[in-house]
């Protein structure tokens, strides 16, 4: 049997037996679907994607612990996030006496569906040398044509010869922003003490006042200034204003945000990090660990069975206590037990990730065979007496042809269901594990719930929900295929 | 080969098994080395006490207070044992695991999880969280599997009946859902948004501590206060578990039932014209009693250990929080202690699910 006939009988006993049941149906719609969206996230996944995960720095822009998007359908006030990374938007330049200025102007339109978190400037890895000072200003022109001025202000001067800013993450001096706004609307003070504006000083910076209505957002257009401007000694020429524009576009992150409270598809975790990529990125290494255990317990399963079976003696008696003592070892402590020495021993090391989730793999595959190794040689054993067995023995089959032509043929239900059962269950004890605080550092689904519980007390559902749901439809698929196999295998279960 | 001697192999067998079980816990305690790290971090706490303690008393030269402190953590070296490899310090303690002698508990931290004192003996504490395991985990087992004990039969008779679908249904996706992932949304809607299951477990051992010492007074009122207390604890975990267990549980004994009602000794008795009642106690109960009861005994042996990760979920202090907090903070006692008791627990009851094979079937005694 070629290896394209043996493919396609495959395929036709998949389609007739698994394609016609409705639970079948289903599973393998599912299978497809994830096993797509799992190849397609392994091919999208930024190389640095863990270090990036792990890394505090370039998620200070995003909002932190907020909800998804869509849940201002459920009458959340959901005020969207603006953000805009100033490395790529267009600028204009001019030198006033010995200054070199870079203008930006954005708009953003509000539009009063909930007030933002706050307004923030992100620099990191900015480098220019040269320069005396380094400034960073944001006005705001409110649609009522106000100037805002300073709502950010920042400055810097080198240390030796360089001006460095790194991981720095602007908000605005709130008092003195309290103290601007009351400067502009003296009426304000009549609604709110100048402490309550610095608490909450978006609200105010995005309402309008009058003391009949008290405060009512202002919807309608806000320009926003940013002005990054640098200091020099002398006079600054055309050469100058090039470096500046090149120390801003080579650093690794120049950007401005107005933080909403809602973000992404699935919102956004205690540092600002989006759950969904979490979740999309997640997917490729559930499935890798859930199929990794799954096809080697099947292969080490069926082999220690046959030849337990086939064989008999000595070898077989071996094998059975050797899948007893295995039985009664305590699984999952002792995963826990390697996983905790792992991380004491090798908890700084670069690549620990991959070396605790392979010894997770490994635990995961020595305990996982026993159970098909018991029912692949109870089957041998049956089979090894028929008499067609008997026949190929006598003119001279090899032991190695019997097996391959007559036994793995027939075991092949319980080999698919050994596959089926196997996989959740891996992904399910993996995710377990980082439950507990065992993470092996790459974004799984089970690390995301792990922070929920940790950071987030259980208390923000979107945190919650999600991983648990692609947990569970994930090892869903697996049972519902395991459900249409077990009706081949055991025709007596069949609906009547 | 005789009934015996099937059993006293049989015996041998799983006695090897848990031997062999507690050893391998053993070394891997030992060779990965992490306990050392842990007792190393005591010693250096513990000479840094003596150290700060001793430079506090008037007219001490640093010389001498060098020297003393040297030889004190000399002495800690030698009275922890690490001066010698870790074979020397796990094999008398897995030996003595073995003969019931458990070592004493390391970490102040395991011994919190019983709410207990530092200088305290690993069985003392492993008996102590053993209860509150018992009126969460197992309760929650013995619940499910009396009704799915109740519920399946009816199932069964009728397959493909909506009732049936149901079932099947119910018992697929619970298949599918972690338990611990269910138990942080039962805590987030019950805890948290409706208020009404506390949002900390660990209030439960006052409550059983006061059950247990009505019981010893024999005092009734302050009994049924104590009981309602754990009540309180305890719904939420009991409910979280019964309602994802029973899905596994329904489907299971249906399944048994169900090979055993298509058997042909069934359709023979059905047309004979006998009750129904007799149909289900003499020809379909029996036969499918040994699996169900496989299961059940298993199952219930396996509860006594706690669900690790669920009961960490629900900071519930009992032998799965106990089990982890031993584990990662590496104390070898108590975790060597639990490995031994509940593999010996298992094993027992293999042992006397074995005998009772040949009580129950007569195929087995041919």
């Amino acid at each position: 049997m070629t290896l394209s006939k043996g493919f396609k009988s495959i395929m036709d006993t998949v389609k007739a037996e698994i394609w016609s049941q409705t639970t079948g149906k289903v599973a393998l719609m599912l299978l497809i679907l994830l096993v797509a969206l799992g190849i397609a996230a392994a091919i999208m996944l930024p190389p640095n994607f863990v270090q990036v995960w792990n890394d505090l720095k370039p998620w200070g822009l995003k909002p932190k612990n907020v909800p998804p998007q869509w849940a201002s359908i459920f009458g959340y006030a959901c005020a969207p996030h603006y953000e805009v990374d100033l490395r790529g938007v267009t600028y204009r330049t001019n030198i006033t006496g010995n200054e070199v200025v870079i203008r930006y102007i954005l708009t953003y339109d509000f539009i009063a569906n909930g007030y933002p978190q706050g307004i923030a400037v992100s620099i990191d890895g900015f480098s220019l040398s040269a320069a005396q000072s380094f400034k960073v200003t944001v006005n705001i022109i409110r649609p009522d044509n106000v100037k805002v001025p300073e709502v950010i202000s920042y400055l810097t001067i080198p240390i030796g010869m360089n001006i460095r800013v790194d991981g720095a993450l602007l908000n605005p001096d709130s008092m003195k922003l309290a103290s601007t706004l009351v400067t502009l609307y003296p009426q304000l003070l009549t609604i709110a003490n100048v402490y309550d504006i610095a608490m909450k000083y978006t609200i105010y910076l995005f309402s309008k006042f009058s003391n009949a209505t008290g405060i009512l957002p202002l919807t309608g257009t806000y320009k926003v200034e940013v002005i990054v401007s640098a200091m020099y000694s002398n006079i600054p020429t055309a050469k100058d204003v090039d470096k500046l524009i090149t120390a801003i576009r080579s650093s690794n992150s120049f950007g401005f945000a107005i933080i909403g409270t809602c973000y992404g598809a699935l919102g956004t975790d205690y540092r600002g990090r989006d759950l969904f990529e979490a979740l999309f990125f997640g997917l490729p290494i559930a499935l890798l660990i859930g199929f990794g255990t799954a096809v080697a317990t099947t292969i080490i399963g069926l082999f220690a069975g046959l030849v337990s079976g086939y064989y008999g003696g000595l070898i077989d008696e071996f094998i059975q206590r050797f899948v007893d003592v295995l039985g009664s070892i305590p699984q999952l402590p002792i995963l826990i037990l390697l996983a905790v020495a792992i991380q004491q021993t090798y908890g700084a090391h670069p690549n620990k990730p991959f070396i605790m989730l392979m010894a997770i793999l490994g635990a995961l595959i020595v305990f996982g065979w026993g159970g098909l190794a018991i029912v692949v040689r109870s089957m041998t054993l049956s089979i090894k007496s028929e008499a067609y067995v008997e026949a190929a023995n006598v003119v001279g089959a090899s032991n190695w042809w019997i097996m391959r032509k007559h036994i793995i043929p027939q075991l092949l239900p319980y080999i698919a269901a050994q596959m089926v059962y196997a996989t959740p269950s891996a992904i399910l004890i993996e995710a377990g594990l980082s439950i507990l605080g065992l993470q092996h550092g790459l974004p799984t689904w089970g690390g995301v719930l792990a922070d929920a519980r940790i950071y987030g007390n259980i208390a923000y559902w979107w945190w919650i929900f999600p991983p648990g749901i692609a947990i569970s439809v994930t090892s869903l698929t697996f049972v519902l295929l395991g459900l249409a196999l077990e009706r081949i295998a055991e025709p007596r279960l069949r609906r009547v | 080969m005789g009934v015996g001697t099937i059993i006293l192999r049989r015996t041998i067998f799983l006695a090897l098994a848990l031997i062999i079980a507690v050893f391998v816990t053993g070394f891997i305690i030992g060779a990965t080395g992490y306990v050392d790290n842990v007792i190393r971090a005591i010693i250096k706490e513990e000479v840094r006490a003596y150290r700060s303690a001793l430079s506090k008393m008037p007219n001490v030269n640093e010389s001498y207070i060098s020297s003393v402190v040297r030889e004190y953590e000399q002495t800690l070296v030698e009275y922890y044992g690490l001066n010698k490899p870790w074979i020397y310090r796990i094999i008398p303690l897995v030996l003595s695991t073995l003969s019931f002698k458990f070592g004493d508990v390391q970490q102040a931290s395991v011994a919190d999880v019983a709410g207990m004192q530092t200088p305290v003996k690993a069985s003392d504490v492993i008996l102590t969280c053993l209860p509150r395991t018992i009126v969460m985990v197992t309760v929650a087992e013995l619940i499910a599997i009396s009704l799915a004990l109740v519920f399946a039969p009816r199932v069964a008779y009728k397959v493909g009946s909506l009732s049936d679908r149901l079932v099947v249904v119910y018992a697929t996706f619970m298949n599918a859902i972690p338990i611990w992932w269910f138990a942080l949304i039962m805590i987030f809607v019950f805890g948290y948004r409706l208020g009404i299951a506390p949002q900390q477990f660990r209030g439960v051992i006052s409550a059983l501590n006061t059950v247990s010492e009505a019981l010893l007074k024999s005092d009734i009122a302050k009994f049924l206060a104590g009981l309602t207390a754990v009540l309180h604890y305890a719904w939420l975990p009991i409910i979280t578990i019964v309602i994802v267990l029973l899905g596994p549980w329904l489907y299971n004994v249906r399944a048994v039932l169900l090979r055993v009602v298509r058997e042909d000794f069934v359709t023979a008795a059905e047309a004979r014209g006998l009750p129904r009642e007799v149909v289900y106690q003499r020809y379909i109960l029996r036969p499918s009693l040994s699996p169900i009861m496989t299961s059940a005994l298993l199952g219930l042996a396996g509860t006594l250990g706690g669900y690790i990760i669920t009961e960490s979920v629900f900071d519930w202090p009992g032998m799965g929080t106990l089990y982890y907090v031993a584990i990662s903070s590496g104390d070898p006692a108590t975790i060597l202690g639990l490995t031994y008791v509940l593999t010996l627990v298992y094993v027992i009851a293999r042992l006397i699910l074995e005998i009772l094979y040949v009580a129950l079937d007569p195929r087995v005694r041919l």
